[in-house]
């Protein structure tokens, strides 16, 4: 019994460190990989608004409501009253709708939950991305067949640069891969 | 030319302190720095501890990377405005607020809050420049320290009150003392709106017995009643520097704050660019040395009350009248020059090249210390050099479009202190002044504001002046208001609001408006004055409507005609003779020290001093930060066993104070001066209670100093970047130059390198800066800070040589110790080909891009900080602390959103506005054209009221900065260390014998 536990003692002490480093070393690649990598997100936003019935069922263009994607670097929200453009007519029963419509009265607005979330030493520019015909879904998914929009792309530096420097839509297109086009 | 350069008396003296300094990497090691600063935080983290610190900090960021980051929100318009696109810039023309001289500005919005002031390049004064103050008022907009409505005294307290409440109260009051008969007195700073002078007469008009009384701390008085006394008429002429090919002034610091500073830096760098191989001369007689004396070709420090004489003697010599040359008898060049000390060969010289430049010189008189009687005196003899030498009218104009940036009467302010002395004034109206301030205590100021019995002061805080007062009632920061400005007779430019009032608060007009009863708001009572004034004044086809909505897109309605040359004016003689017989000569042999009280450059009258861009940009001329000091020239601090930092006690018949002694060559050695806007007790967390008031001491008094026996260090930013005797400044003289372009830029033979160099095949960015342009001004220091988010470190970081700015002036003396010449650097990353900090960066952080630009990769930067060791050129900054973290508040707004906030660890450092560079190519790109010539414009260049800085595509045959790069002045500097700097400078060239 005393020989065991000794036994036992004097392999734990060789076999505790190594598993502590194992472990360590395993976090380690699983952080690696893992990091920045937020694939599969999907908030819960202030009401559940629909890109599938928008976007995809009814065929709504992108720009329709993100109108400015094509003249900022941000492809900013809709303001409230562009949901109104169509809502002030349709679906006014609808538990959301009356919830907005209420909000607005208010003088209020959602806060929507950033989905795609970069650091903030990045600085992405729609603008020049849509200028050079990249379509939305390059990045963002099918968005179209989203109830709920996740977040499809890693969308770290890797994800970038291998399109800058790879363009399979446009292999002549050869983007700038200088640190300060993204870092400034 | 083998010329011995020196920064600091130490350096020249080559003390032992130095010399153990130079070559030292850190002045101090972190425990002398502690024990240097007893309030330095004690940190008392042993090796041991850090391990532990260490340990648990790498387990929570492994746990970290686990998890997401934290969420963020976004919340979207309610009603998007039409003109805002979410991340693209508005841009909206109006006009400066933060002097008289009222500048015509560009202001960039994002999201509809100001971010960033720009000169605007369409204004006919400014024409794009900004000086430092205009450009950091964008953080007094965002000032938490603003009131955010109108107090009402109520006993010893303040108490919140309504604008209802105001209205109804003050109406009722003013038609009470209206019925009473009683006295309303108006106390402004000047009015340069035209409009606002109208809505002032009328609302005075509807009172009896009201008055407006204006008071300017630094007001030109005694320039208009010099001109009064010569040619019959109290004008502001408007000087024409790009004129002048000579320019002498008596301490008239036209390139620091007089009168309208940046549109005469920019003039009189127009004729320093030596184009056709030509320049002017500028000789300054003054008794200190103010940013303007330090480009001077010839600098003389004279005693004050010195500048009389020499100008009579100028008179004496220059005159055919022989009556004045008569009189003037004695005022002969030798006697004059034995009396002030002055080499008469100078005066000689001063002579000769005047009476080579008739009708193309300027002279110019003024300075804190020309006041009074003594003042228009020495402005009546500027006048009459003026005009014998022909340049009444040809470099000034006194009639076509003179200057309206100046006014106020120091008479009419004592007779109404006198007034509210002996009860007199029933109701005090306080604006744009701050005379509790800025008047000395013997005037007895405050004791009369404290017999009046309703004070209403109009100021953004509770100041020196607010604080006796019984209403306050808060005005708007320019970019939040609407209004005009005549800078110059003729020139109009509008103010349009930029943000919406942060707070409770309504423009001065607003009140006045509402209180005479008219049912008019401001903004219609200012249209309507253009359409009168303005619209007719312009004579302009269009209808007013669109007429007033391209006076806005523009900021500026331009109706002066003709080319700005007039006949001369003729002189009043008597005025000269009556001054040289009352001038008393050869009794002035004055002993003992007099002060001077002085405007700076980041100051100024101390009107906004609760800025810390401001507090923390160093003068240009002493590089010190964060307070006021007494300057002495060196002889004078040998000779009272001085040295610098002593704390002294500065007593004047009017004022005492403790201030530390700065060791400060280029003065007269009976001088002591001291900077004025320190000294601020209600003005707010940044300013309050930091040096001392100047203002007290009076002008021009006879003072004593002694020693407290305490020491402080002074936060200067130049000292610890030793020049080592190396190639950093080139010069030469006008007359070597001519004979060869080349000359003082001699050497630079091409090293051998073991790189094969870069290859830029698209653009290749690069600049070029003119040493002879640059007056050393700073406003590409706050252009730059406003542009990049660069934080503020505060006095105690400063001392440890922990400052941030990207850019920087450095300033080298040479040449004699008590009146060397000054040289002007701007220094900034030299973007080198073969740059010393990419090739030990142990992660990459910093590289060259194929633009020719060496990038700084913030996310990549984990803080070695050895590429900060191994620039030569000390232009790296590194974030010890998360400066911007907790800049909470209003201030936030102010961030450019186009640049990272950097963290702490991080190194960082000029990126040429690589921001700008992209934005520039990007509106290029939009356009479907290549970038040209002048497209980009990186911050520091835009700012510049000289122009003195020039950055473009060196890879563009065509551009401006190629030709530079090749002029046989450009040089780069510490060449021989083979490291390739994209930055070209141009030599120096001194207009002097």
């Amino acid at each position: 019994m005393h020989q065991f536990i000794k036994l036992k003692s004097s392999r734990l002490k060789t076999l505790l460190p190594l598993s502590f480093i194992g472990v360590v070393a395993l976090g380690g690649v699983f952080a690696w990989y893992s990091l920045g990598d937020n694939r599969g997100y999907a908030p819960d936003q202030p009401i559940p608004f629909s890109h599938k019935r928008h976007a995809g069922d009814n065929k709504i263009p992108c720009q329709y409501c993100h109108s400015d994607v094509d003249k900022s670097r941000h492809a900013t929200i809709p303001s409230m009253n562009v949901c109104m453009n169509c809502h002030s007519v349709i679906r006014q029963d609808s538990p959301s709708i009356q919830k907005m419509k209420q909000l607005i009265e208010q003088g209020g607005s959602f806060e929507w939950v950033k989905v795609h979330d970069m650091a903030d030493f990045v600085f992405f520019n729609h603008k020049r991305h849509i200028a050079q015909g990249i379509a939305c879904e390059t990045c963002h998914g099918n968005v179209g067949e989203m109830v709920k929009v996740e977040q499809k792309e890693k969308f770290n530096m890797g994800f970038c640069v291998n399109c800058h420097r790879d363009n399979p839509l446009n292999p002549e297109l050869k983007a700038s891969t200088n640190c300060n086009t993204c870092h400034h | 030319m083998d010329k011995n350069y020196w920064q600091s008396l130490e350096e020249l003296a080559e003390t032992p302190e130095l010399e153990e300094v130079q070559g030292k990497e850190f002045l101090y090691t972190p425990e002398e720095l502690a024990t240097q600063d007893q309030s330095d935080e004690k940190s008392g983290v042993t090796r041991r501890e850090f391990l532990r610190l260490m340990g648990a900090g790498l387990v929570m960021a492994s746990a970290a990377a686990c998890t997401r980051r934290p969420v963020e929100k976004i919340v979207p318009y309610l009603n998007k405005p039409e003109e805002v696109t979410l991340g693209v810039a508005n841009w909206y023309a109006s006009t400066c607020g933060e002097c008289p001289a009222a500048c015509g500005i560009l202001a960039k919005t994002r999201e509809g809050r100001p971010i960033k002031l720009e000169g605007n390049p369409d204004h006919p004064m400014n024409k794009g420049g900004l000086c430092a103050r205009g450009q950091a008022s964008i953080l007094n907009l965002y000032d938490p320290d603003r009131l955010k409505g109108p107090l009402q005294k109520v006993g010893d307290n303040w108490e919140a009150a309504s604008w209802d409440k105001v209205d109804e109260t003050l109406a009722s009051l003013i038609k009470g003392v209206q019925e009473k008969g009683g006295q309303i007195r108006l106390l402004t700073g000047h009015v340069v709106s035209p409009s606002t002078r109208q809505l002032i007469q009328e609302f005075l008009s509807g009172v009896p017995n009201a008055k407006q009384i204006v008071f300017e701390p630094l007001g030109l008085e005694d320039l208009m009643k010099g001109q009064e006394a010569c040619y019959g008429q109290s004008v502001l002429p408007r000087y024409r520097f790009e004129k002048a090919k000579m320019v002498v002034s008596f301490g008239a610091d036209f390139l620091d704050t007089w009168l309208s500073p940046v549109e005469f830096t920019n003039r009189f760098s127009k004729t320093r660019k030596l184009a056709k191989g030509e320049m002017s001369k500028f000789v300054c007689f003054e008794p200190l040395l103010t940013v303007t004396g330090t480009n001077a070709d010839l600098h003389v420090p004279v005693r004050p009350g010195d500048e009389l004489k020499i100008a009579l003697s100028l008179v004496r010599s220059l005159t055919t009248d022989s009556t004045v040359s008569s009189v003037l008898g004695v005022f002969s060049l030798e006697k004059v020059a034995k009396e002030t000390g002055i080499d008469a060969k100078v005066l000689q010289e001063v002579v000769d090249h005047l009476s080579k430049h008739k009708g193309e010189s300027l002279i110019l008189g003024g300075g804190t210390f020309a006041k009074g009687n003594y003042g228009r005196a020495l402005h009546i003899v500027v006048n009459y050099l003026n005009t014998i030498l022909n340049n009444d009218g040809a470099t000034l104009d006194a009639q076509n479009s003179p200057s309206r940036q100046s006014s106020g009467s120091v008479e009419e302010l004592i007779a109404l202190i006198d007034e509210m002395h002996n009860g007199k004034v029933d109701l005090l109206l306080v604006y744009n002044t701050n005379p509790n301030f800025s008047l000395p205590r013997g005037l007895r100021f405050e004791e009369g504001l404290k017999k009046v019995p309703v004070v209403v002061s109009f100021a953004d805080r509770v100041d020196e002046t607010a604080k006796n007062a019984h209403w306050v009632l808060p005005v708007p920061h320019a970019l939040e208001s609407w209004g005009d400005a005549e800078p110059q007779a003729g020139l109009f430019s509008l103010f349009q609001p930029t943000i919406a009032p942060l707070y409770d608060t309504r423009s001065f007009q607003e009140s006045l408006l509402k209180w005479t009863g008219k049912n008019a708001n401001w903004h219609d009572y200012l249209k309507n004055y253009w359409q009168e004034n303005v619209y007719r004044r312009a004579g302009s086809p269009i209808l007013f409507e669109t007429f007033w909505e391209t006076s806005l897109r523009d900021g500026v309605v331009n109706t002066v005609k003709g080319a700005g040359s007039h006949a001369p004016r003729a002189f009043n003689t008597e005025a000269l003779l009556d001054v040289a017989s009352k001038l008393v000569y050869g009794n002035a042999k004055a002993t003992g020290i007099y002060l001077i009280s002085y405007p700076t450059i980041p100051l100024y009258d101390g009107r906004h001093a609760n800025n810390s861009w401001l507090m923390e940009l160093p003068d240009p001329v002493t590089k010190i930060t964060w307070r006021n000091y007494v300057s002495l020239s060196p002889a004078k601090a040998s000779e009272l066993h001085l040295k610098e930092g002593d704390v002294l006690k500065v007593k004047t018949d009017q004022h005492e104070g403790e201030l530390p002694l700065h060791i400060q060559p280029g003065l007269h050695k009976d001088v002591a001066a001291v900077p004025l806007g320190f000294g601020r007790s209600q003005v707010g967390r940044v300013a309050n209670e930091i040096g001392v008031n100047a203002f007290l001491f009076g002008s021009l008094s006879q003072v004593t100093l002694a020693p407290t026996g305490k020491w402080i260090k002074l936060a200067a930013t130049q000292q610890y970047h030793s020049i080592e005797g190396r190639p950093i400044i080139k010069e030469t003289t006008l007359e070597e130059y001519k004979k060869d372009p080349k000359a003082g830029n001699e050497g630079g033979v091409p090293l051998p390198s073991m790189w094969s160099g870069h290859k830029y095949e698209g653009h290749r960015w690069g600049m070029a800066i003119d040493l002879n342009s640059c007056t050393g001004c700073s406003a590409c220091m706050i252009g730059c800070q406003a542009e990049n988010n660069i934080p503020v470190v505060g006095e105690k970081r400063i001392k440890q040589g922990r400052e941030m700015h990207w850019i920087r002036i450095d300033r080298y003396y040479s040449g004699e110790k008590e009146n060397p010449e000054v040289s002007h650097q701007p220094m900034l990353c030299q973007h080198c080909e073969n740059a010393p900090c990419e090739t030990v960066c142990p992660v990459v952080a910093t590289l060259h891009d194929d633009e020719g630009l060496n990038v700084q990769v913030y996310n990549r930067c984990v803080g070695t900080r050895y590429c900060s060791n191994n620039c030569p050129y000390k232009v790296r900054r590194f974030n010890w602390y998360e400066y911007l973290k907790d800049l909470g508040g209003p201030l936030a707004y102010a961030l450019n959103p186009d640049v990272t906030v950097r963290e702490k660890g991080v190194m960082e450092k000029c990126t040429f506005c690589t921001q700008r560079i992209q934005a520039g190519k990007e509106a290029a790109k939009d356009l479907g054209k290549k970038v040209s010539d002048g497209d980009i414009k990186t911050a520091c260049q835009q700012s510049c009221p000289a122009e003195a800085i020039v950055f473009g595509d060196l890879n563009d045959p065509e551009s401006q900065i190629a030709k530079l790069t090749k002029d046989p002045r450009g040089y780069k500097v510490i060449e021989d260390l083979n490291t390739k700097p994209q930055i070209t400078y141009l030599t120096k060239v001194r207009n002097k014998e």
